[in-house]
């Protein structure tokens, strides 16, 4: 990215700069997202739902019960932020895009971004260990691993810009 | 976990999902006094520094303690990042997978 997109402001809020293309990216990322999340069961989607507990089915029951609605619903309404505000500041059709994320806008963008990366990155089948390699043009999955390494930037540097707004070594209390 | 910002891709390998720990004295009698453990585990795609990012965020941490329970997590598989009644630890889970974060609870052995 040659523009730094995001800079942490002193009031919690992060001044994004995102080439307008890059922005409507994102949105398409984030409108993926929202219908993907209309079938929350698909197997492509387990990763973004993991269990509470593993070993006891009956309180893993309880617990989906409990929290499974609110989860999605919250992934929905972070993915409709995101293409909202995107909508609002593509109007101009400028270039470069700028705006200035409060902090619940933030968060959308971040959950957004990270939960695209976490279903692309399941299906085209990042491991840990394994060699990393770009795959060639002509593969299948080369748009998304493209894509996934886009969100990777985005996320990493935003983590990083928001890093700064919390406490260092001397911070709060554990 | 996956480092920088600037992460290349890895291809070839199948996704890992975290194992479970199997744990000895399952037997429910005599374990209401133990606390429930909230676990956070390894997985491929998180970023660190994201990861560090949201137990800050989350759990007040400093950036040390933070910073450590990831770098645990990276490299050991996993980490305890609270503990206490099952209310609290189930919202601390939800809280977690709000966020993406694979985690899990489970009765201290």
């Amino acid at each position: 990215m040659a523009v730094r997109p995001f800079t942490l402001l002193s009031n919690g809020s992060v001044r994004m700069r995102l080439a307008t293309d890059a922005a409507l990216a994102v949105r398409q990322v984030a409108e993926e997202v929202l219908t993907l999340l209309e079938a929350p069961e698909d197997e492509g989607m387990y990763r973004l739902f993991p269990p509470a507990y593993a070993d006891d089915a009956n309180r893993e029951e309880e617990f989906r019960r409990m929290t499974r609605d609110d989860l999605i619903e919250a992934k929905k309404h972070a993915a409709r932020v995101v293409i909202a505000g995107i909508d609002d500041a593509t109007r101009g059709r400028r270039r470069l895009l700028s705006m200035t994320l409060d902090e619940e806008t933030v968060g959308a963008w971040l959950g957004v971004c990270n939960d695209a990366r976490l279903v692309l990155g399941t299906r085209i089948g990042v491991a840990e260990d394994a060699f990393d390699e770009a795959f060639p043009s002509d593969h299948p999955d080369a748009p998304a691993q493209n894509m996934y390494l886009y969100l990777s930037a985005l996320v990493g540097t935003l983590s990083e810009e928001l890093l700064g707004a919390m406490p260092g070594d001397e911070g709060a209390p554990e | 976990m996956r480092g920088g910002a600037a992460v290349v891709l890895a291809v070839g390998g199948t996704v890992t999902t975290p194992t479970r720990v199997e744990h000895p004295g399952t037997d429910e009698t005599n374990r209401g006094d133990r606390p429930w453990l909230v676990i956070v585990w390894n997985d491929p795609i998180n970023l660190m520094s994201y990861v560090t990012y949201v137990l800050q965020k989350l759990f007040g941490f400093s950036r040390e303690k933070a910073h450590k329970l990831m770098m645990q997590v990276h490299t050991e598989g996993r980490a305890i990042v609270s503990s206490g009644a099952r209310e609290r630890a189930e919202a601390d889970v939800a809280r977690l997978h709000h966020h993406g974060l694979w985690a899990t609870m489970q009765r201290d052995s």
